[in-house]
């Protein structure tokens, strides 16, 4: 079956962080959680300055290090949709996550003392529909579908400066940013 | 950024400690210079000890999981994850111990068994490496790993039979001592590679980005004189050790307050020497 991914319009995004918000409220999260984030990126020099921002989840990739290295298999990629899940009852809070994992998708909730991840919202997915970054963003900056579709409507582009080499986990994510963004 | 990690940081150097003193007990005991009740008797202390430390690393590790009371689970995912295989191999390795020394006390020492439990010891250890070396952290997704887990397995277990065969009461023979001065110089051997890696290690690293550049950044600043110290302090111990064995009167083990120095300098390098390691594990990270 298709593997979903998401598709990211930096040059649109307005840094208002609804889609971080979304995410924490469907997901019930704690201060200092975020299974998606805004980074602001800046550079140049003046006058030459340039800026843009950056919303990142997990990428739920194509080979994802988070679920080869997990030992228990709490972390696994659904057959369905490629959608990479994490099954909290499996967890045994061993972080082996966090350190595979170079988009900090994986969190570590020390009061459970497990570790939790953007799931895609795959219960909502199964219902057909959105995560809930995507319909809760204002700019509608954020689209969840197939990801070779959305790298046919919108190009391949995953080679940003600020993120680590493609191959390593082959993310499944598009993103459109300004030119200074690439590498 | 890893400095919390002070369960993991003993769990590696406890199991490392107990795979390298099995692995030389079992070459001393496949000696065949040495008398067998000589070679048995020498080893025996050491042998009983193994598995002990090998239940406190254990313990150690599982104090480390968020949470203790699932860590049945963490074998399931033996087909990729490095953890479950670590993991497995050191259950294994405890359970090869346990067997073994069993068959010991009972007089009939196999030692076919004796190698092919170092053989899955030093699986487990190779398996502990291979988690760091996956990880998205540059500065241990690399060789130097595998040679700082390996050395201080050699280094470590070495060290550890010498002391332990030096305890027994037993009469030491000519052929024992030369046994003796030949483990020790293959442990310190395993931990001088290290040393001669460093540089291509800091090299590389500094090559390999952003987090790369980063942990060779840290190990240039704040852990300059701990890396120094920590090389000081191993060098010293194995000078100290080399000079008890060569040197001491009464053939070789007269000096055991040197031996008992060098072994304090030896575990404080060998302590610093992995805190360095988690310490300056740098994430490749957005950004």
């Amino acid at each position: 079956m298709g593997q979903k991914g998401f598709y990211y319009d930096s040059t649109i995004c307005t840094g208002c962080k609804t889609c971080q918000i979304a995410c924490k409220d469907v997901n019930d999260l704690k201060v200092g959680s975020n299974y998606r984030r805004v980074y602001t990126v800046e550079g140049g020099r003046f006058p030459e300055v340039w800026g843009y921002y950056l919303s990142m989840s997990c990428n739920h990739c194509e080979k994802p290090k988070c679920a080869e290295n997990c030992p228990t298999g709490a972390i696994y990629k659904r057959d369905k949709d490629g959608l990479v899940v994490h099954d909290e009852d499996r967890c045994v809070g061993c972080k082996m996550c966090l350190w595979s994992c170079p988009y900090e998708g994986p969190q570590y909730n020390k009061e459970e003392g497990k570790a939790g991840k953007c799931d895609g919202c795959a219960d909502l997915i199964d219902e057909g529909e959105n995560p809930a970054c995507v319909d809760a963003c204002g700019m509608r900056a954020i689209e969840f579908g197939d990801i070779e579709e959305l790298r046919e409507k919108y190009g391949d582009h995953t080679d940003l400066k600020v993120l680590s080499d493609y191959n390593l986990t082959k993310p499944s994510v598009t993103i459109k940013a300004i030119p200074e963004a690439s590498k | 950024m890893f400095g919390e990690e002070w369960q993991l940081l003993l769990f590696t150097l406890l199991m490392q400690l107990a795979v390298g003193t099995y692995l030389f007990l079992t070459i001393v005991r496949a000696s065949g210079k040495i008398p067998e009740t000589i070679k048995m008797k020498v080893t025996k202390l050491g042998m009983a000890s193994v598995g002990p430390v090998v239940v406190i690393a254990i313990l150690l590790s599982v104090l480390h999981l968020g949470n203790p009371f699932g860590a049945y689970w963490s074998i399931a995912n033996f087909a990729s994850s490095w953890l479950s295989r670590e993991i497995l191999f050191t259950g294994a390795f405890f359970i090869l111990w346990g067997v073994s020394y069993y068959l010991e006390r009972k007089g009939s020492w196999n030692q076919l068994l004796g190698w092919a439990a170092s053989l899955v010891g030093l699986v487990a250890i190779f398996s502990m490496a291979s988690i760091y070396a996956t990880s998205i952290i540059p500065a241990w997704s690399d060789f130097n790993t595998y040679l700082q887990f390996f050395g201080t397995t050699l280094f470590f277990g070495s060290i550890a039979a010498v002391l332990l065969i030096l305890w027994s009461r037993e009469e030491k023979t000519e052929e024992l001592n030369k046994m003796l001065k030949k483990l020790v110089i293959v442990g310190i051997a395993a931990i001088a590679l290290q040393l001669v890696y460093l540089p291509v290690y800091i090299a590389g690293l500094s090559m390999s980005g952003v987090a790369g550049a980063e942990s060779v950044a840290l190990l240039s600043s704040t852990y300059v004189w701990p890396g120094i110290l920590r090389w000081t302090l191993t060098i010293a111990g194995a000078v100290l050790v080399v000079w008890a064995l060569f040197k001491g009167r009464n053939q070789i083990v007269g000096n055991y307050s040197l031996l008992y120095a060098a072994v304090v300098f030896i575990i404080a390098g060998e302590i610093l020497g992995r805190f360095i390691f988690y310490a300056t594990g740098v994430p490749i990270m957005i950004g």
